[in-house]
């Protein structure tokens, strides 16, 4: 992909990118400063995306990788956040914000990606390297804990 | 609230992002520039350079007038558009004294085109194209000469910068003490081509080293290597005449006496002979020379040399024939004595020892490589395209024990570098300066003991004149 084209495509991404890295990441200022390392990263490996209809999965799959280094790093310095899939009531008591944040990582991975991305079920397995199976199974348990009700429209 | 009142409250406030999020992709393409600014200037530091103290100047400037009156010749056509910027090769095209060469070699997806060639008694002037794989960047030539036997020559400094892949430009030049060199019948030239490519990552492995480059660790290698064969013709070597001047004269209470001017087809010079006594060593002057119709001859030559030992070269009137010349001096640097030396804090980039006045010491490390430079503001000449750099360093550098070393690779470039950790401090002096740097490798020491060219600058807004015929 040409520099021109991705500064274009980029510039029509970061708010959907923004949403993403904000539910990873919980700050605004995180979340502003992962969407500014993945859309560098972008620009520096462009050249090498030869198929420019991959480009949204793309650039999510670099920024989720930011996200998760950032998460890696901040584990190494605070207590680790995730909560089990055991432990229905702590869901049940966070809000819904927090409630993702602390998802187990696959399943907070799908619901990121399939309802705040606004990723389809086939895109967020390509995102993922999963099958779309995958994606489907995780995605239920996810909801599930959340005790959400959508639906593929929502 | 229930979940789904939650759900849908959230997607609203994920539906109104910061305004800090607007500059993202400007943001990446600045930090882009930035990185690939660093790069180079790291390459460039730490890179092999063509020839110690070689200047690599910017020039751009058209010659409207000359480039017309080129239009009907049409092979020359492209090489008035290269030579434009430098007043004696421009007239020595226009004179048709241009050799043409016709030789090219490819190996590895590089092919090197000599087209021409300007040859005199002072230095020889050569033309070309380098032709590169997509997304190469600037091609840097290191060439070395040799006779047909494979022996060395001697007396001679040879200058070469980047050149755009697909340009005709000025490859290389070779800058000769005619005391010193004979050029042979035949000249050998080897031309190492180093490719830097526009995006990092992009950069296959050389893979065509046609000879046996010895395998120097620190050097990198080059990505392909070509060799032509010239036949010098005499009768160019012998072209130049001498003009007596004989006449001493002062600048800043020290005395200068000038024997003769030598005037090339290419390029022309004088000698400055130092009076003994005098209490500063004279390092650098800026100068033109002026004749009797008010036509300018800058100091300098078209390969960015402007001095070589006492000799001072500028744009040749050879071509003019001028009745009068007049030296016009405008500003000067000077080194006193004691202060050759300064000592630079490989830790903290601090010099511990004072600089001449203006100059930064910068320092910045990879892997086992220490890039010590020193930043300047440009020369007062410089313009947008030309930016005009001039010597800081001396010829050495000495370790805390005392240990000298010669510094046999200089590298210049405009800007500060981007690899320094005072960075953000200077960046505001991007556009206003340049660095040179010498690189340390498996240096044992926290502080280097530099050697410096000059102590001193001086201005003289009226300048200093002198009728030299």
């Amino acid at each position: 992909m040409h520099e021109e084209e991705y500064v274009r495509r980029a510039e029509a991404a970061k708010a959907r990118l923004y949403r993403t890295s904000l539910l990873y990441l919980g700050g605004e200022a995180a979340a502003v400063d992962a969407v500014d390392e993945a859309v560098y990263r972008g620009l520096r490996a462009c050249r090498k995306l030869r198929q420019e209809a991959y480009f949204d999965t793309w650039l999510t799959r670099i920024l989720i990788n930011v996200c998760n280094a950032e998460l890696r790093r901040r584990k190494r310095e605070l207590a680790m956040e995730q909560l089990p899939e055991t432990a229905a009531e702590e869901f049940d008591a966070l809000p819904l914000k927090d409630a993702i944040r602390r998802l187990p990582q696959q399943l907070r991975e799908v619901v990121v990606l399939r309802y705040f991305t606004g990723l389809t079920l086939a895109e967020t397995a390509r995102t993922l390297g999963v099958p779309p199976g995958t994606v489907s199974t995780r995605q239920r348990r996810a909801l599930a804990l959340l005790r959400l009700e959508l639906s593929e429209e929502d | 609230m229930n979940r789904m009142e939650e759900y849908r409250s959230l997607q609203a406030e994920l539906e109104r992002p910061p305004a800090q999020l607007e500059g993202t992709v400007r943001r990446a393409q600045a930090r882009q520039r930035r990185e690939a600014r660093r790069r180079r200037a790291w390459w460039t530091s730490c890179g092999t350079a063509a020839a110690a103290f070689a200047l690599f100047v910017v020039l751009v400037n058209v010659s409207s007038p000359f480039a017309a009156a080129c239009e009907s010749i049409p092979i020359l056509k492209d090489l008035a558009a290269a030579v434009s910027f430098s007043h004696s090769l421009s007239s020595a095209v226009d004179h048709g004294y241009v050799q043409s060469i016709g030789q090219s070699r490819s190996i590895g997806g590089v092919t090197v085109d000599l087209d021409y060639m300007m040859l005199d008694g002072g230095q020889a002037v050569f033309f070309g194209r380098v032709t590169a794989p997509e997304g190469v960047e600037h091609c840097q030539l290191v060439p070395e000469i040799r006779d047909a036997s494979g022996n060395e020559l001697l007396g001679y400094a040879l200058m070469s910068s980047t050149v755009t892949p697909g340009t005709l430009s000025t490859l290389f030049t070779i800058a000769i003490t005619p005391e010193e060199f004979a050029f042979p019948e035949v000249l050998d030239i080897t031309c190492a081509v180093e490719l830097r490519w526009a995006q990092e990552g992009n950069a296959p492995a050389p893979a065509h080293t046609a000879h046996g480059q010895e395998d120097d660790p620190h050097s990198p290698k080059p990505d392909a290597t070509v060799e032509f064969e010239l036949y010098v013709d005499d009768w160019l070597l012998q072209q130049g005449r001498s003009i007596p001047v004989e006449q001493w004269f002062e600048v800043d209470g020290n005395r200068f006496y000038i024997a003769s001017l030598e005037l090339y087809p290419t390029f022309a010079k004088f000698e400055l002979a130092a009076d003994g006594n005098n209490r500063e060593t004279l390092q650098t002057l800026d100068y033109y020379l002026e004749d009797e119709r008010g036509n300018r001859y800058e100091r300098g030559s078209a390969s960015g040399l402007l001095a070589m030992g006492d000799s001072y070269w500028f744009e040749s009137p050879y071509f003019q024939q001028p009745e009068h010349l007049t030296l016009h001096i405008t500003s000067a640097s000077w080194m006193e004595k004691g202060r050759e030396r300064a000592r630079i804090d490989l830790e903290t980039g601090q010099a511990l020892t004072p600089l001449p006045e203006g100059i930064l010491p910068t320092v910045g490390r990879e892997n086992s490589s220490i890039a010590v430079g020193l930043t300047a503001p440009l020369g007062r000449d410089s313009t947008e395209n030309h930016h005009a750099h001039y010597q800081l360093f001396g010829g050495h550098y000495y370790a805390p024990d005392g240990t000298a070393f010669e510094i046999t690779r200089l590298s210049s470039y405009s800007g500060v570098p981007v690899w320094d950790e005072a960075y953000e401090q200077r960046e505001a002096l991007y556009d206003t300066h340049f660095t040179q740097t010498i690189c340390l490798e498996d240096w044992a020491w926290d502080t280097v003991e530099i050697e410096l060219y000059f102590s001193r600058r001086a201005e003289y807004p009226q300048p200093l004149s002198l009728r030299l015929f």
